[in-house]
């Protein structure tokens, strides 16, 4: 169409349109553009940079009004004005000399020597400071003296003496010149440098082409001459250059003469301003002073500017060494954006500088100097984030450890996650948080936050004793302990190693026999397991128990001992149908049958014929021969311990007379003949003592043990058990029940008829075999037992705690745990449990309660507060105002008795509950199912919280904690399918057993675990990822480190710090420091102390704390210790007061205090005591000794009771104590019971041995003992014969005689010769001395010859040779002259040297008796 | 004037019953008057409570020992008497028993010195005030005390030292000898004397301690002593007779400990009125108080 002048469009209406959309264009763009950048991070930026520069000009204002730095500026700011002045001064000066040389060149030959120029001399007013300006005349100046930097610089040039020196005028060259000087001389050194480098490149390449020349057999004339003509350049250079050098000094220390003085004070005016300087300036970079710096400051906040280096930005870690897979596909670096909100993460108060701080500590909003997040620091930024940390943050980063969507900037995106439904509400409200469920790593919530710690933290035991940061993730260590306690590893193997790469913590298993293990270490891609079974050894199970009391245990075990860890596997949820109902008794009664049947005779011991055992004595001897260190028993109060188990009741389980006896007694003396790998050592139990006095502790023990009294044959159990009856037809049904899964129809009728299983014992590989093996028609039925026995053996996995004979090669029959914390939630049978929680689930009688309180007793009728009233009937059972006296016969006083019993209760069991109604009991509990809704509970536990209901903040977050796990279980979550698993394992089965075969259900058992200690497992197996990060940063280290942590493991394992303390008490004290006393050295050899030192270094007691007592501010200090004496309530309170022992050697501001040192102090001053780590049983033990008068002192039951291991590390022989470790033989003499022998493997006495040796810093696991070396004694010898010329034996036959000398010999057997024993009960008998050599440490021996109790304070050892006062008696003067030093340590040098003396000189008789009429002589 | 058996007694049970009854603090005091004896006798099973004259008024101040307006120095002369019969216990160990060291320790039997009684007096009790009396003057000691060791028992068996007075440890044996103290504040001291060492070992203690410490041998462990350091001049242990006496106090009301080693405290707060001049009393204690 041809352009006229019509229009489609009215060019106007377009004219609008077009501008209307291109504003709306414009706008669209402004407003993209505004949200593009208005991003959430930005505003907790802004908040966190104003709180730091809060912070910042805070500091400042801080650092600007101390004092001491005011003083300190204003004294170098006179020090500068100063030094401005000096160097006017000397300029002057030096003006003066130039114009007026000639006057004082006398001989005119343009010399002057130092004489010749004046003392004083009048100078032009330099310009002074004010006060001077006022003085019109010009000063006498000391004119020589203001040269004096010049003359001394060219003295020393010429290294001659200043006043004999001739100068020119060029010794003293202008200021200018001076400048010049440097710069020419610094250009002239480096460009010669240049050459210089040039030259000596040349002069190499001559000398390769020189060497190469000699390889190919040139002509080698010009290639030398070459190289020498090259390095002669070289060297002449060389030389040129020093001189360069040399004369850049010289010239910069020309212009010193002038300006050093000001550059100094310059310098350390900076240097005092610098820091005050720095934190302004970083403020002034957030909140500028200059309103031009501001507007440079908001126009980089510019949309689109801001993409400039703007002060608000993204900020990201990347760790290229820590990667992730994503979504299953690739592996990628982890880019962190967390700082971007958590901006002041890792900021460190410098104002704190004892420790590391965080600036901006953690806590809620609005509470002073604390912040919430995103603004606070890290907690412990010492061990995570900081610089010196072993997590710095640039290695580290976050999402390692949290887990969450790292490259995430908004609260939703970075995938945080909500600690409980509480807090989540919170959250969805406050940040329109949600679920996102297309990130697979969600952060992990703030209960599982140390779940991550075992991803590189392997061997987790470091996670909770750590000597420098204590126990950091306590939680997942519980976790760890328990799932070790109770043998979940039995049957879920946790496998830290796929193949024999490390992937996670080990928790597997030993293998079971001796071939296993022998392949296994054949092959190099795989690790063996290390961890015993749990549960006792059943394979002797005949000899000790009924098969009544089998079926009884069996059942249900926690019915005959409430502390029982053994798990619960019938009665339970799945198993209240008629079919559980009928088949159950059956198996229980068929797996005891097996038990018994298979179980293998057992080689018992029994006392000798004819003792009567005594159960008091054995009373006393269960508490002093460290029974009591792992078991409990009612008549034995005072020591909770949980390590074995409780005893109290094991007089009615064992079989009648002799034969339960003698198991006992066998158990007891010898456990390892019962079950060779048993926890239970070897105690050293034997007969001692003749003819009547004739004591078997075993015996006496087991007595006890039984409430025996009489002969063992009178052994009678105080209870039976009956055998259960079996309806055979039952059993038939069973059998052919499980018969039908492996053979035909036909096949299971004949055999239930005929008893002839259709194929060959050879053939068959599972459980059949039984019915196969031995095949005769009357004891078919024993075999039908058998074969149900082992069949339910099988398929509840009891071998995975137990050692049953037949099962030696069973594997573990539940889901493998290593992975766990990633297992893909499709692959978890939820089932219906959210319809069962919706009505069962919780421990609950369904009604409503609350106290009873004074007011309404009279309405009651009741005599006395008691019980919990209903107050809401939701059950027909109760009426309203029912008072709950009793549950199952317990009392109920509270509303904490009543909730406490019903935690207690398994659910779903039957509780009979005592009522009051109406003003009387009624006769007959009632009974009642304990089972109400889960989601009741839930409900009324969030509301309760988050209306901050509940007081106790352990209650609370119990009920926070049960309220994230439902809510985890009802989105099928991991942690809430793991919760109700270990609460009510067969709950998943709820309206699955109609449906599915008999044997499909559920078999996971019950164990006796509260919520609390699910919490802690949940934490470890949500942790477990078996996804370590590279090799770099996985935490399993060699050397002490890694000795160290084998070994807590092994403490643990052994239960070594139940009777041993590992650490002594730390006693912290706020202490009067004038009253402290330093130790008297000048009483004790200069060579003990400076051992002392050695072997104990000096430790500052002092903390750097104060502590206010009666209105004095007072220091702490802080030592290890024992409290001798506890306050007297007795006393006043003025005068009550602690005793305290110090082990440590101390440094208490400037005074030195030895070991043993008292402390005395006023109760009020105490600060803390933190306990002993272990040795619970030997300070009970102590406690008994006392109160019993066995020993007189405690000192003295402390030398009966097991000896705590402070510094064991400095004083045994590592290959000693891997030994005695092995095999422990007596040592102690004084001691009322003996170091036990541990069914210990090589490898775990050596890791043992290693560990002490590690902990205290000694060298592992060989020690040179210098003392036997030929060097050391022939120097010894040397100095022997100057010292004593007469002597003819050399230093070692001397030191012999002192070792025999009537001193050693009266407590220890030495050479042969046993001490006399006057009554063993009260003598003090030390260790045979022959153990020495092998034992300890040569330097340990010397310390402990000079001062005993420096190393146990409380030791009856004396100081055998300490220093004499003079006038004093000389002791042995024959021997090394009677010199005390000397002979000390000939002593140690003897005792390291036993054998090889013992070879030589061991026949030497020992010296005769003393005269009694013998003055002045020794004996 | 002197109080007859019988009114002690009765009083003695007045007393009892009135601590039953108010808890008073009031029993347990001493009025005696110059050259006047006092009895002070234990009630079998009851809270041994001394018994006085006439019942005290008032109460002393806590932690404080009272003391008289009245000037003057008084002596207290006492005799702890043995309540019951006794029968002298056995020897540890016969002449030639002992199996340690034989030829010293065997020369002479090894008495068992734990309840010595000598006419009726009961040997070894230590009596003592805790603090110096406000205005009391203590005697100077600047002489070493001595403890000796003789055929394997030590000399004297019991003894009250004074703090930092050196204590020369001796040994008369021709055999060595630990000696080993189990003190509360001080610190511990184990050194071994050498055979016939006249010139001893120095032992000093620098706390007051509030009861007799052990002291031991470990050679020979049925060797037994008690040392009391008080840094102050109050105090005496019975003679083998049961007598002691204490001399300068101040007159006025004194707390008074009795310390034995079969019986621990006899008394922990025995009150004594002091008057100048000398006074007696007579601690009597019963057998069973003594294991």
């Amino acid at each position: 169409m041809p352009a006229n002048e019509e229009y489609l469009r009215s060019p106007k209406l377009m004219h609008r349109v077009f501008c209307g959309s291109a504003l709306l264009l414009l706008l669209t763009t402004m407003w993209m553009m505004w949200a593009d950048y208005n991003d959430e991070w930005r505003t907790y930026q802004r908040k966190a940079f104003n709180y730091q520069a809060d912070r910042l000009k805070a500091r400042e204002g801080t650092l600007t009004a101390d004092k001491q730095h005011e003083t300190k500026v204003k004294e170098l700011e006179h020090k500068k004005a100063d030094a401005v002045q000096q160097t006017k001064e000397q300029l002057t000066a030096l003006a003066e000399l130039h114009s007026k040389f000639d006057e004082f060149d006398k001989d005119k030959d343009g010399k002057i020597s130092y004489e010749d120029i004046p003392e004083e001399i009048e100078l032009p007013n330099t310009g002074k400071s004010k006060e001077s300006e006022k003085q019109e005349q010009p000063t006498k100046q000391k004119f020589r003296e203001l040269l004096k930097g010049d003359f001394d610089r060219v003295a020393s040039l010429k290294l001659g003496s200043k006043e004999k020196l001739e100068l020119t005028l060029a010794d003293f060259p202008t200021e200018s010149a001076r400048k010049k000087a440097v710069q020419v001389a610094r250009d002239k050194e480096s460009n010669h440098l240049r050459d210089l480098k040039l030259e000596r490149a040349r002069r190499d390449v001559s000398r390769a082409d020189y060497n190469l020349g000699i390889r190919d057999n040139l002509n080698m004339k010009p290639l030398e001459k070459r190289y020498s003509d090259a390095e002669s350049r070289v060297q002449k250079m060389e030389v040129e250059f020093a001189e360069l050098k040399l004369q850049t000094i010289e010239a910069k220390m020309s212009l010193a003469v002038i300006t050093g003085a000001l550059d100094q004070v310059t310098k350390e005016l900076m240097a005092e301003q610098t820091a005050i300087g720095l934190i302004h300036a970083a403020a002034a970079k957030i909140k500028p002073d200059s309103g031009l710096s501001a507007f440079k400051r908001s126009m980089m906040l510019v949309p689109i500017i801001e993409g400039f280096n703007s002060p608000e930005r993204p900020i990201q870690d990347w760790m290229p060494g820590l990667q992730f897979t994503l979504g299953g596909m690739t592996n990628v670096a982890r880019f962190d954006r967390c700082r971007t909100c958590h901006l002041s993460i890792d900021t460190v108060d410098d104002a704190v500088t004892t420790s590391i701080a965080g600036a901006f500590p953690a806590g809620k909003a609005g509470e002073h100097g604390k912040f919430p997040q995103p603004y606070s620091s890290h907690p412990n930024l010492g061990l995570y984030l900081g610089a010196t940390s072993p997590h710095p943050l640039p290695k580290f980063g976050c999402t390692v450890c949290h887990e969450g969507q790292g490259s995430g900037t908004s609260v939703t995106n970075a995938s945080h996650t909500p600690n409980d439904p509480v807090e989540m509400e919170r959250w969805a409200k406050d940040h329109k948080w949600f679920d996102n469920h297309f990130w697979e790593r969600p952060m992990l919530p703030k209960r599982f936050e140390e779940a991550s710690c075992i991803k590189c933290h392997v061997n987790v035991v470091e996670l909770g004793v750590n000597e420098k940061f204590g126990p950091t993730a306590p939680k997942v260590v519980k976790g760890h302990d328990l799932i070790q306690t109770y043998g979940c590893f039995g049957c879920h193997e946790i496998s830290g190693y796929d193949g024999n790469k490390i992937i996670g913590p080990d928790l597997r298993l030993e293998p079971t026999t001796a071939e296993e293990a022998a392949e296994i270490a054949k092959d190099p891609l795989q690790v063996a397991g290390k961890l015993r079974k749990v549960g006792p050894s059943l394979r002797h199970l005949a000899s000790k128990a009924n098969p009544g009391f089998v079926s009884h245990w069996t059942e249900e075990p926690k019915r005959f001992r409430p502390t029982t860890r053994m798990p619960q596997f019938f009665k339970l949820d799945n198993q209240a149908d008629d079919a559980a109902g009928k088949y159950n008794p059956v198996e229980i009664a068929a797996m005891s049958h097996y038990l018994l049947t298979k179980s293998e005779k057992l080689d018992t011991l029994s006392p000798v014929e004819g003792y009567k055992p005594n159960a008091e004595r054995g009373r006393d001897l269960f508490a002093t021969k460290g029974c009591v260190v792992c078991h409990t028993h009612q008549d034995v109060p005072g020591l909770a311990a949980e390590f074995g188990p409780e005893l109290s009741k094991v007089h009615a389980k064992l079989r009648e007379g002799k034969l339960g006896f003698d198991w006992l007694y066998t158990w007891i003396r010898e456990p390892e003949r019962h079950h060779p790998r048993t926890k239970m050592p070897h105690l050293f139990l034997d007969g001692e003592g003749t003819g009547d006095k004739y004591v078997d502790p075993a015996a006496d023990i087991a007595a006890f043990l039984l409430k025996l009294d009489g002969a063992p044959a009178d052994f009678k159990p105080t209870e039976t058990f009956e055998t259960p009856t079996v309806s055979d037809a039952v059993l038939d049904e069973l059998v052919s029940y499980f018969l039908m899964k492996v053979l035909t129809k036909t096949q299971v009728e004949a055999v239930m008829k005929s008893g002839n299983y259709p194929l060959p014992a050879a053939v068959i590989k599972g459980d059949e075999i039984e019915l196969a093996v031995g095949g005769t028609a009357e004891d078919f039925r024993n075999r039908k037992m058998n074969y149900l026995g082992r069949k339910t053996i099988t398929r509840y996995g009891c071998y995975g705690c137990h050692d049953i004979p037949n099962f030696e090669k069973a594997r573990p029959i539940g889901t493998a745990l290593q992975d766990w914390g990633k297992k893909d939630r499709s692959r978890l049978a939820f089932e219906h449990i959210h319809e069962y929680l919706h009505h069962h689930g919780q421990a609950g009688l369904g009604v409503l309660v609350d106290s009873v309180d004074a007011k309404s007793l009279a309405r009651l009728k009741l005599d006395a507060v008691r019980g919990v009233r209903v107050a809401k009937a939701k059950k027909a059972e109760f009426k309203t105002d029912d008072v709950i006296v009793a549950l199952d016969g317990i009392p109920v006083n509270s509303m904490a008795d009543y909730n406490e019993l019903l935690d207690r209760t398994v659910v779903g069991s039957n509780v009979a509950v005592s009522i009051w109604r109406d003003g009387h009991q009624l006769e007959k509990p009632i009974t009642i199912k304990a089972d109400t809704s889960m989601q009741d509970r839930v409900e009324d536990g969030i509301s309760r919280a988050s209306r901050g209901d509940i007081t106790s903040p352990a209650a609370d977050e119990r009920e926070r904690s049960a309220a994230f796990y439902y809510e985890s279980l009802t989105h099928h979550g991991r942690p809430g399918f793991l919760w109700q698993k270990l609460r009510q394992p067969r709950s998943y089965d709820y309206k699955t057993i109609e449906t599915k075969a008999y044997d499909d259900r559920l078999r996971m058992p019950k164990f006796p675990f509260t919520e609390e200690e699910i919490d802690a497992i949940a934490t470890f197996v949500v942790g477990l990822v078996a996804e370590p990060p590279s090799t770099e940063y996985l935490y399993n280290p060699g050397g002490a480190k890694g000795a160290v942590i084998k070994g807590e493991r092994l403490i643990q394992q052994f239960n070594c710090s139940a009777c041993h303390m590992l650490e002594l008490p730390k006693i912290r004290y706020g202490a009067d420091l004038e009253s402290i006393t330093a130790s008297d050295t000048a009483v004790e050899y200069p060579e003990a102390i400076a051992l002392l030192k050695k072997l104990r270094p000096v430790q500052n007691a002092l903390t750097g704390e104060m502590k206010s007592v009666k209105g004095k501010s007072l220091p702490i200090i802080q030592f290890h210790g024992m409290v001798s004496s506890y306050p007297d309530p007795e006393d006043s309170p003025d005068e009550q007061e602690y005793i305290v022992d110090t082990w440590d050697f101390l440094n208490i501001a400037g005074k030195e205090t030895f070991p043993t040192a008292k402390f005395i102090f006023p109760v009020a001053n105490l600060d803390r005591i933190d306990p002993a780590r272990g040795g619970q049983y030997a300070e009970w033990l102590v406690k008994r000794l006392v109160a019993n008068q066995t020993a007189k002192e405690a000192g003295l039951a402390w030398q009966m009771s097991p000896p705590p291991l402070y510094k064991q590390g400095t004083k045994v022989q590592t290959p000693w104590l891997f030994n005695f470790l092995r095999n422990p033989g007596k040592i102690r003499h004084t001691t009322v019971l003996r170091m036990p022998k541990f069914n210990m493997s090589d490898a775990d006495a050596q890791a043992l041995a290693n560990y002490f040796a590690a902990v205290d810093g000694a060298e592992f696991p060989y020690q040179l003992i210098v003392e036997r070396e030929p060097e050391y004694l022939s120097e010894k010898n040397h100095e022997f014969h100057t010292a004593f010329k007469d002597k003819k034996d050399d230093y070692l036959q001397e030191s012999w005689k002192m070792l025999n000398a009537p001193l050693c010999i009266k407590c220890h057997s030495v050479a042969g010769r046993q001490v006399a024993i006057n009554d063993p009960k009260t003598d003090i008998r030390g260790p045979n001395l022959e153990l020495t050599a092998e034992r300890l440490k040569p330097d340990w021996t010397l310390l402990w010859l000079y001062r005993p109790n420096w190393i146990t304070p409380y030791t009856s050892m004396p100081s055998p040779l300490p220093p004499q006062q003079p006038g004093a008696q000389p002791r042995f003067p024959e021997i090394f002259g009677g010199d005390g030093l000397r002979q000390t340590i000939s002593l140690r040098d003897a005792l390291v040297n036993y054998y090889k003396l013992m070879e030589t000189e061991g026949k030497v008789s020992p010296q005769p008796q003393p005269q009694p009429a013998a003055a002045g002589g020794n004996d | 004037m002197r109080i007859n058996q019988f009114m002690g007694i009765r009083s003695a049970v007045a007393c009892s019953a009135a601590t039953l009854i108010f808890g008073a603090v009031g029993c347990g005091k001493l009025e005696s008057g110059a050259n006047s004896t006092v009895s002070v006798k234990y009630l079998a099973d009851a809270v041994a409570v001394a018994v006085a004259e006439a019942p005290a008024e008032g109460t002393a101040a806590q932690g404080e020992t009272p003391v008289g307006d009245a000037g003057g120095v008084g002596t207290l002369k006492g005799r702890v008497v043995y309540e019951g019969t006794f029968a002298a216990l056995p020897n540890l160990y016969e002449k030639g028993g002992a199996n340690k060291d034989p030829s010293v320790c065997g020369a002479e039997a090894i008495p068992n010195q734990r309840i010595l009684v000598k006419d009726g007096g009961l040997a070894n009790a230590f009596v003592y005030l805790e603090k110096p009396p406000k205005g009391g003057k203590s005697s100077d000691v600047t002489d070493a005390a001595v403890f000796d060791q003789k055929t394997c028992i030590f000399l004297p068996h019991a003894m009250v030292v004074r703090t930092k007075q050196t204590v020369k440890v001796l040994n008369a044996d021709a055999a060595a000898h630990n000696t080993h103290t189990y003190p509360g504040k001080n610190a511990p001291f184990n050194s071994v004397v050498q055979p016939d060492d006249r010139v001893g070992v120095p032992l000093v203690y620098t706390q007051v301690e509030k009861k007799p410490l052990s002291v031991g041998c470990d050679i020979h462990p049925w060797m037994q002593a008690y040392h009391l350091p008080l840094d102050h001049s109050f105090a005496d242990v019975s003679k083998a007779d049961g007598v002691f006496e204490i001399k300068d106090l101040p007159a006025g009301k004194h707390e008074f400990k009795v310390w034995h080693e079969a019986g621990d405290f006899l008394e922990k707060s025995l009150v004594v009125t002091i008057k100048p001049g000398d006074n007696e009393i007579t601690i009597t204690v019963p057998a069973s108080k003594l294991k």
